[in-house]
């Protein structure tokens, strides 16, 4: 706590006048004090009160005095020298921020802000100066894989409903075009990569995406949550034809009639995960369009030959 | 003898595996039952012990390396007696008679060759039936004692037949 003292009336080294006034009065809180009708003084280090028949004055110091002497020994690295070093020094806190920042996601939702502007600033020194064509198409194309500009988040609306119910709408705007690609149906864990990579920092945790995604069938959304009878959910095009799928499948197996396929052949000539793959056989067998062969060798499928060839 | 002609199933390695599909299942135990029974019949099997089924070349396709696990063997088994064409010999189900044909059927197969033979009204023995030259060109011959019993019990429960006991032989006096 600051408290006036007796000091010397003159000016130390490097001490300038900013402002004076006079026929000041001291007050202690509301009550007057016997100080009064003084001069006063404001330096750039001290404030200065000082009754005319006194020759010291009472003082405050209004900056601590080791910080003058620290930023007089910075002016010592003047020159091209001193600019690296500060640079430097710049480089160093940023690279800390980022690693604090990944050290768990607490700290990431805490550093979001300034991890923002250090990806604008950085792109505004893009914009300025002209870096490598290569660097600018590169950094861009990060900076649009993050895509989502305004993420829905829960601060923006109060209830968790309405978060949830405007969650919905975002994912089955960011990924319809994903899962239609993906052959309209993709595993909820890559819903959940997936989304959390299009809004960058404003991460989701995966009971959001999960309450998002069960909102999807009532709020008539091109994308719904299926899950299979093993358990496995996934979203996928609403009104996915699933006798479609099963038909497709059992195309594909009506050409290994001789050796059957694993889940895991099934993935690698599709190119779906293995879990679907899976679960594409099983829905197959279900249909009585698949029949499975357990043996040392795994679980296989095969064509179910026994309705079709009897 | 000639050689037993494999249906289609029993390369299909799916076949040896019990289909989760109930109407897939359902479709399998009748190729499974059908195969038995033939196999049975053209190998002159009648009796299955449940212990060695195992082993029985049926129940196993080494070229495929795949066999009906015990469970399989199991179902089918119990599948063939709801069919009647396995009786079990007691309690315990550790054996059981392979009926390629059920017990009721041999009997009315009997019965038409009584009538055929104008053997209505006549006592025969049933070494006569089983092993005389009369009935060498018949099904039933060379058929197991115990099944030939069972065919003619089935008779004289519906008063087609009466059996009769010679002390250490026995007869039967079809009506």
């Amino acid at each position: 706590m600051d408290r006036w003292f007796w000091c010397d009336s003159s000016l130390s080294s490097g001490e300038a006048v900013a402002a004076s006034a006079k026929s000041i009065r001291l007050y202690d809180g509301d009550k007057k004090t016997g100080y009064e009708d003084g001069h006063l003084t404001l330096t750039n280090q001290r404030l200065l009160w000082r009754h005319e028949s006194q020759s010291s004055s009472l003082g405050v110091a209004t900056e601590p005095a080791n910080s003058v002497k620290a930023s007089g020994s910075k002016k010592i690295h003047t020159g091209i020298l001193g600019i690296e070093r500060d640079i430097q020094k710049k480089q160093e806190a940023a690279s800390q921020n980022i690693s604090r920042a990944f050290e768990d996601l607490k700290n990431l939702m805490g550093l979001a802000k300034d991890m923002v502007s250090l990806s604008r600033s950085i792109s505004n020194k893009i914009k300025e100066h002209s870096v490598s064509a290569d660097d600018t198409t590169q950094f861009r194309s990060y900076l649009l894989s993050l895509g989502i500009d305004d993420p829905v988040t829960r601060e923006k609306y109060g209830s968790a409903t309405q978060y949830h119910h405007h969650l919905a709408r975002e994912v089955a705007r960011a990924l319809e075009e994903p899962v239609q690609e993906a052959g309209g149906v993709m595993l909820l864990s890559e819903v959940y990569c997936r989304i959390n990579r299009a809004r960058g920092l404003q991460l989701l945790s995966p009971e959001d995406v999960v309450q998002a995604c069960n909102l999807m069938r009532t709020l008539d959304l091109p994308l719904s949550l299926h899950t299979f009878e093993s358990g496995v959910q996934v979203v996928q095009i609403t009104g996915l034809d699933q006798d479609k799928v099963v038909k497709d499948t059992a195309q594909v197996l009506a050409c290994h009639e001789g050796d059957g396929m694993s889940a895991g052949d099934l993935a690698r000539e599709c190119g779906v995960p293995l879990l679907l793959a899976r679960e594409r056989l099983l829905q197959a067998e279900r249909c009585a369009q698949a029949v499975r062969d357990e043996s040392s060798e795994g679980l296989r499928f095969y064509p179910n030959l026994f309705f079709s060839r009897s | 003898m000639t050689e037993f002609e494999w249906p289609w199933q029993y390369s299909f390695p799916p076949f040896f595996t019990l289909q989760v599909n109930a109407d897939v299942r359902k479709t399998q135990l009748d190729a499974w039952c059908a195969l038995v029974t033939s196999w049975g019949k053209q190998g002159g099997v009648t009796q299955i012990d449940v212990t060695e089924a195992s082993d029985l070349a049926v129940f196993k396709n080494a070229s495929i390396h795949r066999a009906l696990p015990p469970d399989g063997i199991q179902v089918v088994l119990e599948e063939l007696v709801r069919r009647g064409n396995l009786e079990w010999t007691d309690k315990t189900k550790r054996r059981g008679y392979l009926l390629w044909r059920s017990a009721g059927e041999w009997g009315t197969q009997i019965y038409k060759w009584a009538q055929g033979s104008s053997r209505i009204n006549t006592v025969c023995t049933l070494y006569e039936l089983a092993h005389g030259d009369e009935t060498a060109d018949q099904e039933f011959h060379n058929l197991d004692g115990d099944i030939l019993l069972k065919a003619l019990r089935t008779l004289e429960a519906s008063g087609k037949a009466e059996l009769m006991d010679f002390g250490d032989n026995q007869g039967v006096k079809f009506l």
